[in-house]
């Protein structure tokens, strides 16, 4: 992934198959503020990064941090967070322009299992059907953190699990 | 907790105070209510102290993450449901 704002914002681009033109549209910004974004000559206003990182599909967070802030990670004992404040995120962009985001805290994903609750289904997904999330919270409490989950299903759907 | 649905235009916006909402009395007006319906209590699988369980921990969760957006549904065409803790 690229390693500038400007660069990832030229991939996502590239990757949604549109053009700067298409870009700036959607945005409302000229044409040659867009070429400016990716030349990392100027930056987007901050009040447009919510539209653009929906727009691609993104979180905000991964639009301006690239990758490399989703990277897994085994964090040690000593370093690791409180398990209280460790956040399961799901993030699914369905080819048909659903986006759905879910932030649950770990300690509520543990209450709910243990009780024998079952997790809803979100949006139906079939990507999200067989997850076991017993594993993925045996995971984060052994200090893995990170994007444990990512599917890119042939209909176009994206399915993203993140330990946080 | 809140719940916002944004949907042909309109905003509705139904705050569920957590406290008002889930506590001992309200579980005991719906188990007391379930009598009177077609559901068989055995087919619950959720008893009662593990909901005091589940309403203890979702109160202790939103004290470390206040107006946390638990789920955030955008679809296609522009309509949206935001639960925020």
């Amino acid at each position: 992934m690229a390693n500038s704002l400007g660069s990832r914002i030229a991939e996502y681009r590239k990757a949604k198959g549109i053009t700067q033109d298409q870009l700036a549209e959607h945005m409302g910004v000229s044409t040659q503020a867009v070429s400016k974004w990716e030349n990392d000559l100027s930056c987007p206003d901050i009040t447009l990064l919510p539209r653009l990182s929906d727009y691609f599909g993104i979180t905000i967070d991964k639009l301006l941090r690239g990758d490399s802030s989703n990277a897994v990670q085994v964090v040690s004992e000593s370093e690791r967070r409180d398990f209280n404040k460790m956040l399961l995120k799901i993030f699914v962009n369905s080819a048909n322009g659903d986006i759905v985001k879910v932030n649950l805290p770990l300690s509520l994903v543990k209450v709910g299992l243990e009780i024998g609750m079952q997790l809803p289904e979100i949006s139906g997904n079939d990507a999200l059907k067989n997850i076991d999330f017993g594993a993925i919270l045996l995971a984060a409490e052994r200090g893995v953190i990170g994007k444990l989950v990512e599917v890119k299903s042939a209909a176009g759907d994206v399915v993203e699990i993140v330990i946080e | 907790m809140r719940v916002k649905i944004q949907a042909e235009g309109y905003n509705f916006t139904i705050p569920l105070p957590l406290g008002i909402i889930l506590n001992g009395f309200t579980i005991r007006i719906v188990k007391s209510c379930l009598k009177y319906t077609d559901i068989n209590l055995a087919d619950v699988s959720i008893s009662e102290e593990q909901l005091h369980i589940l309403i203890r921990e979702l109160k202790r969760a939103k004290k470390v993450f206040p107006n946390l957006p638990l789920v955030d549904i955008k679809t296609g065409n522009k309509q949206r449901v935001l639960i925020t803790l």
